[in-house]
């Protein structure tokens, strides 16, 4: 008996981290359809604290979800919007940028780093409001 | 001017910090872009990055398939609304929306990390 209950409950659990996971992935895909960024900023957490997955792997899995959704949503802005020379550096700067960052990650994940990162993100929020 | 801000937005996206959340403020406040230019940019740019990324973790099987199906379906079928809705919306209030946006994010990984802080304890 006690048993079953306890099954049921955590068959409940399962049942509502499941539904959570949906209300996540519904943000996620509007904040980057929208937006056209900040999925991935809200898939990891979802990863992790809905679906509890290591760290690591929420890192890696949001990659799964976000690549998609960017080809996706890519495909539905060319269609009204076009990008002119201006996007070729750009790019290139983002795949030297990738690369360089990928290295250093080892090295900078420090929180305090991790809390300015968060701190300038909030002050250029604030410049976009404001303008 | 256009390759640093697009530097400094990889740096970022290469060390998993979300380097599309700087790259668009970046574009449209400091560069004078188009706010839904500087979306699509940062749409298209981080896409051939993901593909190596994505493919070195899958290696490294870290890549979990089963789960993310709760996260992937609906958020497919969300993008492709909110994808619709953003080349229709109005530049000034889409440059808005996406400062408030920030902000909540801020808060939010600012928040992750005291409760990450707190599970190590």
């Amino acid at each position: 008996m006690e048993s079953a209950k306890y099954l049921e409950l955590s068959d409940k659990k399962q049942k509502l981290s499941y539904a959570l996971a949906v209300v996540a992935g519904l943000l996620v895909g509007f904040a980057n359809g929208f937006f056209g960024a900040g999925g991935g900023m809200l898939a990891v957490p979802a990863l992790t604290f809905i679906l509890g997955l290591p760290e690591k792997k929420a890192h890696a899995t949001a990659l799964l979800i976000i690549l998609p959704l960017s080809i996706i949503s890519s495909i539905i802005y060319s269609r009204s919007i076009t990008l002119g020379a201006e996007f070729i550096p750009v790019l290139i700067g983002v795949l030297i940028g990738g690369i360089v960052g990928a290295v250093l990650l080892k090295k900078l994940s420090t929180p305090s780093i991790i809390l300015s990162f968060y701190f300038l993100m909030a002050f250029a929020g604030l410049q976009m409001v404001l303008r | 001017m256009s390759f640093i801000a697009g530097l400094v937005g990889g740096i970022f996206g290469g060390m998993g910090m979300g380097g599309g959340t700087l790259l668009v403020p970046i574009l449209t406040v400091f560069l004078s872009m188009a706010q839904k230019t500087s979306q699509f940019m940062n749409l298209v740019a981080f896409i051939p990055m993901s593909v190596v990324c994505l493919f070195l973790h899958f290696k490294n099987k870290l890549v979990d398939f089963k789960k993310v199906l709760f996260i992937l379906i609906p958020a497919v079928i969300m993008a492709i609304t909110s994808s619709f809705l953003a080349v229709k919306a109005d530049g000034v209030f889409l440059q808005k929306g996406f400062g408030i946006f920030l902000i909540l994010l801020a808060a939010i990984g600012v928040a992750g990390e005291i409760i990450k802080k707190r599970a190590k304890k």
